[in-house]
């Protein structure tokens, strides 16, 4: 393709340019370091851009600032100068060659191609408005707080914030809830606008089922690793799409319900199979599941066939190091709470009498009679905590106050104190506290020695309770 | 941060037009007896880029030193001497004072302010000048807050 520039030379630039130098965060900067790098431009032409670009600055300083002052400090210049360049690549962005974005570069007064990148990052904006209107229509009812929150809460705001004169390049930082595909490398209001598409793709592939069926399989991720799956940061589309396919690969005609049963039978097919026949079959799976779904919008079956193609790997490396569980969601039973908590909340101490009770603590000699205090005194789980955390039990003495503690206390417990094992891999509680490294909380290090002391019936009864704490019932601080 | 210094001294074609000027404000002045050299004017813009690098602020232009020159050329404290070296001093005193009071004044109003605190209350001296404008700045700072504070409290 040749191209010609103002001064009506010819531009024989197509093989010159690599377009992987060209990334699409800063793409008018990578387009001029690669145009001087190929001898495409002159210093004195990139100056000259540059002068232009400052111009816009100075006059965008003085916009911000209405007129009252010609400096600002450096990072809110930062911030402008970042904006109007993320302008500029929108125009460039949307010629139809690095080459034809590089002439207009060349020829054209960068004033006027920034203004006509402030209307295409305009039209970015009302699009993304559209599309948050649509997403709000598609929203699934699951209970999950951080997608809850990113589309009642942080969507919003960061369209009240947005600004597309000073503004156009900030993302949304803030933004929780994490899609199956995120594309990290745009920013500013043109994430926000790939990331309402593929929010709603997933919402639309979400609808597809019942939305009991959703909540039931959240639920049971939760049940899965022990913790309350309304506060983990999860993606819904990959958990339903996940055992939507294990479901019809395991012969269940419909829905997303896995038994134990059908996860043996899965199990052992799959690890029969070499990996050219397990692509195959999953990938004759997506196409039952997209027919039996009849899902025929273009979009969203875009996305089932990128997503299956990861969703391929990741199955084929769990089932060469035998850890299916990782992906298969099975059916937990739910288990009616039949506990009592020793502790209340509402019955904290005031700072004061909490003070005076760990001096009276502090004087006692006799491990028997501090925990008869602790058993008399203290009533919130939160006091009990602080108290733990006061230095004012040693070694044996937390052993002697655990060993008076209920199963369940233990299990609240051992949420806190192995917050992390438990929620990243958990794997019984077991193996959570033979593998437990150090930590600098004492009262964690004596509970674990603690639980490595206690029956094995001990540990899987308290083990059965960690499914059970609720996160949002019980505040630990 | 780098970006002061790459904006604020960015292309020499610049440094040259902000010299002529600053050399123009000759016709005006020279009748109170200050006429800036060429090296006199690169000096103020050189003490410019260093004081907004120093103090992390980005200026395009150079509405400032002329604004600053356009209202002390008449001062009786200014002479051929100090001239340079007095408006650089002001100068920083401008940005900082820039700074310390989060952009909430005025470049015309501030320059005012420097203005009036050095003819009337300072007696052409930098030193007191400085003295005071930290005491200006406290103030400032003290009734924005308490501003604010108000404003929180209706809410």
């Amino acid at each position: 393709m040749e191209q010609r520039d103002n001064s009506g030379q010819t531009l024989a630039v197509q093989s010159k340019i690599n377009s992987t130098n060209l990334k699409k965060s800063q793409y008018t900067i990578a387009l001029l370091n690669e145009s001087f790098r190929v001898g495409l431009m002159s210093r004195e032409e990139i100056n000259n851009i540059q002068i232009q670009i400052m111009q816009i600055l100075k006059e965008l300083i003085a916009r911000y600032t209405k007129g009252e002052s010609s400096s600002v400090c450096a990072y809110t210049a930062e911030s402008i100068l970042n904006s109007i360049l993320y302008c500029i690549d929108a125009y460039a962005l949307g010629c139809d060659s690095p080459e034809e974005a590089i002439c207009h570069l060349k020829s054209l007064q960068i004033s006027k191609l920034y203004e006509r990148g402030v209307k295409s990052v305009s039209r970015w904006l009302e699009e993304a408005r559209e599309l948050y209107k649509k997403v709000r229509k598609n929203k699934l009812n699951v209970g999950l707080e951080s997608y809850d929150h990113t589309i009642n809460e942080d969507i919003p705001l960061y369209f009240t914030n947005c600004g597309i004169v000073f503004d156009a390049h900030n993302g949304a930082a803030s933004i929780d809830y994490q899609l199956t595909f995120d594309d990290m490398s745009i920013n500013g209001i043109l994430y926000m606008k790939n990331y309402l598409e593929h929010l709603w793709i997933e919402n639309a592939f979400c609808k597809y089922f019942n939305s009991e069926d959703i909540e039931k399989l959240l639920s049971d991720f939760g049940r899965t690793i022990g913790m309350d799956y309304k506060i983990e940061l999860i993606n819904i589309f990959e958990l339903v799409f996940n055992n939507a396919v294990f479901a019809i690969l395991a012969g269940i005609p419909e829905g997303l319900r896995i038994s134990q049963y059908h996860f043996d039978l899965l199990s052992g097919k799959l690890k029969a199979l070499d990996d050219s026949e397990i692509d195959k079959y999953i990938c004759q799976t997506v196409e039952k599941l997209v027919k039996n779904m009849n899902i025929c919008e273009l979009n969203i079956l875009d996305y089932i066939y990128r997503y299956k193609t990861v969703f391929t790997q990741r199955v084929i490396r769990l089932v060469r190091i035998d850890s299916l569980r990782g992906i298969i969601l099975t059916e937990k039973e739910e288990i009616k709470k039949g506990y009592t908590i020793l502790f209340e909340n509402g019955k904290e101490m005031k700072i004061e009498d909490f003070n005076l009770f760990i001096k009276k603590l502090m004087k006692l000699k006799n491990t028997e009679d501090k925990i008869a205090l602790i058993k008399s005194g203290i009533e919130s789980l939160n006091d009990f905590v602080d108290l733990l955390a006061s230095d004012c039990l040693f070694g044996k003495e937390f052993e002697a106050l655990f060993n008076e503690l209920g199963d369940m206390e233990l299990a609240i417990l051992a949420k806190m104190a192995l917050y992390e094992e438990i929620r990243s891999d958990f794997r019984g509680l077991r193996s959570v506290i033979s593998e437990k490294k150090e930590s600098r909380v004492e009262w964690h290090i004596c509970f674990v020695e603690f639980l490595k002391k206690s029956g094995i019936d001990r540990i899987e009864s308290i083990e059965r309770l960690l499914g059970e704490i609720d996160y949002t019932e019980i505040s630990f601080y | 941060m780098f970006l002061p210094m790459v904006l604020n001294s960015l292309n020499p074609l610049l440094k040259e037009t902000f010299v002529n000027e600053l050399l123009k404000c000759n016709e005006r002045t020279k009748d109170y007896g200050l006429v800036l050299t060429p090296e006199g004017a690169e000096s103020i813009i050189e003490a410019r880029n260093n004081i907004l690098n120093s103090l992390g602020r980005v200026d395009m232009g150079i509405e400032v030193a002329l604004g600053l020159i356009e209202n002390f050329y008449t001062s009786t404290f200014i002479n051929e001497e100090n001239y340079v070296s007095v408006l650089n001093e002001f100068q920083e005193i401008f940005y900082y004072m820039k700074n310390e009071t989060e952009d909430m004044i005025s470049d015309d109003k501030l320059i005012c302010i420097i203005k009036d605190y050095y003819e009337n209350l300072c007696g052409g001296s930098l030193e007191l000048l400085k003295s005071c404008l930290e005491e200006f700045i406290h103030d400032f700072r003290r009734k924005a807050h308490t501003a604010e504070a108000g404003l929180g409290g209706e809410e």
